[in-house]
């Protein structure tokens, strides 16, 4: 293989040991760990949440949960679920491969990129902390509609709590789209053009511009809400002449963009694997990376379709109901290249091509009830019923979950040196697939039999007892195949067969090093001359896919321990802002501790980059 | 394809299976609250839609799994050493499945506007046969206000949790709230409707036709997240035939059938509720003038009977867990008489015309 050189320049960072290392680290691939970790433990907390519900509504009048209990438990099923499970997955599976596919050392700004990462944390420990600290968790749903979040109809601290935890997570998904757009503009090997690039850089790099430009709306958002709660304005009270329509304009300006935050990285990571169990190249990559930039761009003018029943106008239906029914169009396009690259492979249908292909026979569900959604009048009849929640599902789970659990089978190799268990994956995929469909299909006819999302419980009378109780078993049932990954992964990290450095006969340049790769990524640097260097090189000569430049002196920052000082400055930031208002005695010393925190981590931040101008 | 027919004598008996459980489960039990069985101009052409977006999926649901299984099929490797043929695309085949959704886009696209059309512009021959409602929302029961049928003193009709209308009439509803968004959605007669605090929303629907003496009841439901008891904010609507309808509202614009409060209403009582020719005039709570022939308790929460009458006034908290009746109303705050008394008082206030006890 081209990377066993042993004639090499390393840069010997001081390493840390220990939990300290992780601390202080500001490597990508470590940072990429903790992001993944992390999420899947809020994966698992929401998926727990979402047991709590279907077990309160397996049974017509069940009074497990109290409405009260079942509205917390519901909200923050839905905000982890999106920004703290998903979301962050994503940005775990970029943070650690967008610099290995384009053959870089690391992220553009790794001290930055810790930062992101404690954000996420102290962000998921603020929102959390709402059941210990506030009263009670958030309870206005995952998009609060105004003026229900109001200290009026929301009367624990929850809404607050909920506030600042979704500011601290939009700091550091802001931090991380600037690096990982940063990164794949500056940091590319020698040759990797735009249009070399693997198709997930590609999707990374259009996710994170829609975040870039969705996140200031909700942002705002939240920002005036917090001033509503707690320092007497009126931006979204009615009684006072605000405008609770205005919360929603600002939520979904943000709010649909995000689901293409959350399923795009998905559609690049299904761009990878098919072709590689393929064993033939993507169909169409200009079509899949250009309807993937089409699909980012069209996903702004479309967010008022979820706002059809609040009496919009004919005018404002008419276009927007049109704006999503194009986005069919690039969606479309995307499914049938994949289609395609499976036309005269020879598929191997390993767990990462089970997910895939599994990922396409769901996320087509969920698409065909998308576009129905977007037919404005037949949306007035399901939008905030079961139907609805059956779509989302059908995008987010059967779409990205399933695509997230297939890169994780995938990458898990190069991440731990070792393989995931077949046997074991298989079954996970099976048991996934059925509790799935047993969970969310039904969901389908309860909206079309007038079920109401967001209920806390529904009548004997209604006839929605049995396609209740089926989804609550479907639920058991994915909770049952989660747990078969647990036990997958942790069997396998500890006796996985050993991977070496390209398991699946790869294409791309992640599979060029060792498994784990080194701290500094690569002992050469690539100089890339095609869109598959590894399989060119493999397949079509040695040197059609890339060349070797020996001469490579690769540059790694020190650990540091600035990111999680500023980080935690913010954290309890806060903390003061929440008691700003209710305790200012507690709130003011608490701002002042916080910002000395800040300053200390920026001082330090500061002084390392003077230290080392390089990065 | 030569090996097309295995893959579609496979698909053949799972789609039939498929249709054939929704179609079994829509008929097996008893769906009141169901959009698939449409009563009014207005749901007919929203259900004539959604058939139309319905079969258009299931061809592209067919086309995409079938594609899929196919290739599943026909490309499993048999030779791990043998590399296909490396094909990158071609621009003819993505231009065409690039044309083919947008044509598919713009079909539902034409049938969508064609909908919107009919449904949001009231047809020119609702003049003179309209009927207006207006509906106020509360955390968490429904107020109904008819401005064009005064009561005895000259204010519109008010009633609660029943909306009674006649078949035939076009009824132009305009909405608003109290406090937070709830929304109006009775699935069998109309779409759904936001209704907001600082504006009014409206929608209109015509009932299809139902003849002298037998009334079509319907299930409805708030459809947005409005708090604690979202799910008890239901509400009956009363489709009764033009004479039916006109017997019902001439009865409910007239004082209750039984003006004389008993102690423990005016005592614990009127402070939110009206009972029309009495001193109770709270306006927090619903009106109860006619509170003896509705259908439901608690907008919805239970048959209107003696029995969950009781057990509501014993302890509205149990019932129905932090509506704004439990602030007065604690599990101590009335005797046994007392309640006995109300419950005596409440459901003599029927003034004849009504469908208590039918679903």
């Amino acid at each position: 293989m081209a990377t066993d050189v042993s004639t090499l320049h390393h840069a010997p960072a001081k390493q840390r040991r220990g939990w300290l290392e992780w601390i202080t680290t500001v490597d990508h691939k470590k940072i990429g760990i903790m992001y993944a970790v992390t999420a899947f433990l809020f994966f698992v907390i929401g998926g727990l949440e979402a047991l709590l519900i279907r077990l309160q509504l397996g049974t017509p009048q069940n009074t497990l949960l109290t409405p009260e209990a079942y509205n917390q438990v519901f909200t923050m099923h839905g905000t982890t679920m999106v920004f703290m499970a998903i979301m962050p997955v994503n940005a775990g599976f970029m943070n650690y491969f967008v610099p290995l596919m384009i053959g870089a050392g690391d992220m553009a700004y790794p001290r930055m990129n810790a930062m992101s990462y404690w954000l996420l944390l102290f962000g998921g420990i603020v929102m959390y902390s709402s059941f210990v600290f506030g009263g009670g968790a958030p309870d206005a749903g995952w998009f609060a509609y105004a003026p229900l979040t109001s200290t009026t109809y929301s009367v624990t601290r929850g809404m607050d709590y909920w506030v600042l935890g979704l500011q601290l997570l939009g700091v550091s998904s802001l931090a991380g789209s600037v690096n990982i757009i940063v990164t794949i503009i500056r940091l590319r090997a020698p040759g990797m053009r735009f249009n070399r690039m693997p198709l997930f850089v590609w999707m990374s790099f259009v996710t994170s511009f829609l975040l870039i430009f969705a996140l200031p709306s909700i942002t705002v958002g939240i920002t005036l809400l917090f001033f509503d709660r707690n320092f007497g304005t009126n931006f979204f009270l009615p009684a006072a002449g605000g405008d609770p329509l205005l919360w929603q304009h600002l939520f979904w300006f943000f709010g649909h963009p995000e689901v293409y935050i959350m399923i795009l990285p998905a559609f690049g990571v299904v761009s990878e694997m098919l072709p590689v169990f393929s064993r033939k190249p993507i169909f169409g990559y200009e079509f899949v990376a250009y309807s993937g930039v089409a699909i980012g761009v069209l996903g702004f003018t479309v967010w008022a379709h979820h706002m059809f029943a609040t009496n919009l106008g004919v005018i404002a239906d008419t276009f927007f109901a049109a704006a999503s029914m194009l986005i069919s169009v690039p969606t479309g396009v995307k499914i049938f290249n994949w289609l395609a690259t499976l036309w005269r492979g020879e598929l191997r249908f390993k767990t990462p091509m089970l997910f895939s292909l599994g990922f396409i026979a769901m996320f087509v569900i969920g698409g065909i009830s998308g576009v129905s959604l977007a037919a404005a009048p037949f949306d007035l009849q399901v939008t905030d019923s079961y139907f609805v929640v059956a779509h989302f599902h059908y995008v987010l789970f059967g779409g990205a979950v399933f695509a997230l659990f297939g890169a994780s089978y995938y990458w898990f190799p190069k991440i731990t040196g070792k393989m995931m268990s077949e046997r074991i994956g298989k079954w996970h995929f099976w048991i996934l697939m059925l509790g799935f469909n047993l969970t969310f299909f039904p969901q389908h006819m309860l909206g079309l039999q007038g079920m109401p999302r967001r209920v806390w419980t529904y009548q004997q009378n209604q006839g929605w007892d049995f396609y209740n109780l089926l989804s609550t078993i479907g639920a058991f049932c994915i909770a049952l195949g989660t747990l078969v990954f647990i036990v997958n992964f942790i069997i396998s990290l500890r006796k996985g067969a050993p991977a070496g450095n390209d398991p699946w006969d790869a294409a791309t340049l992640e599979w060029a090093t060792t498994s784990p790769p080194p701290a500094h990524n690569f002992d050469v640097e690539y100089i890339v001359h095609s869109r598959r260097p590894l399989w060119d090189n493999k397949y079509s000569g040695e040197g059609r896919g890339m060349t070797i430049n020996y001469d490579f002196h690769p540059h790694l920052p020190p650990p540091s321990f600035a990111p999680i000082i500023f980080s935690f400055g913010l954290f309890v930031l806060a903390y003061g802002m929440l008691n700003l208002a209710s305790a200012p005695l507690i709130g003011i010393p608490l701002i002042l501790v916080a910002l000395a925190i800040a300053f200390v981590g920026m001082n330090r931040w500061v002084g390392e980059i003077a230290q080392d101008p390089v990065l | 394809m030569p090996n097309r027919s295995p893959a579609k004598a496979l698909l053949r008996p799972t789609a039939t299976l498929l249709l054939g459980s929704v179609v079994l489960a829509a008929c097996g039990q008893k769906t009141p609250q169901t959009t698939l069985n449409p009563a009014s101009e207005s749901t007919r052409a929203i259900y004539n839609l959604s058939e139309l977006l319905f079969w258009l999926g299931v061809v592209v649901f067919l086309i995409v799994q079938t594609w899929l299984i196919v290739s599943i099929i026909k490309y499993r490797q048999k030779d791990s050493s043998q590399i296909p043929t490396q094909i990158h695309g071609n621009t003819k085949v993505e231009i065409a499945w690039t044309i083919v959704p947008a044509i598919i886009a713009i079909v539902i696209f034409v049938f969508t506007f064609d909908t919107i059309r009919k449904i949001e512009f009231m047809p020119d021959e609702a003049a003179g046969n309209t009927l207006n409602v207006k509906v106020i929302g509360h955390q968490w029961w429904w107020e109904f206000q008819y401005p064009d049928i005064k009561d005895a003193s000259g204010k519109p009709l008010v009633t609660a949790n029943e909306l009674w209308i006649p078949s035939g009439s076009y009824i132009d509803v305009k909405m608003t709230s109290v406090d937070v968004i709830h929304d109006f959605w009775i699935p069998g007669l109309a779409g759904k409707r936001d209704v907001m605090p600082n504006r009014e929303s409206g929608l209109w629907f015509k009932a299809d036709d139902v003849a002298d003496g037998s009334p079509a009841v319907f299930w409805g439901q708030c459809a947005e997240y409005c708090g604690g008891q979202h799910a008890y904010m239901k509400m009956r609507v009363v489709v009764a035939s033009p004479a039916d309808f006109q017997k019902w509202s001439s009865e409910q614009s007239q004082v209750a059938v039984n003006t004389t409060l008993p102690e423990s209403f005016t005592k614990n009582c009127i402070g939110c509720h009206v009972v029309r020719g009495t001193n109770a005039a709270g306006i927090t709570g619903p009106d109860l003038t006619h509170f003896g022939g509705r259908m439901t308790i608690a907008a919805g929460t239970t048959d209107n009977t003696r029995e969950h009458l009781y057990a509501w006034l014993d302890d509205p908290d149990a019932v129905k867990r932090g509506n704004i009746m439990t602030t007065a109303i604690k599990a101590d705050t009335l005797t046994e008489a007392e309640i006995t008394e109300l419950v005596d008082y409440l459901e003599s206030l029927n003034p004849g015309t009504s469908v208590k006890g039918q679903q």
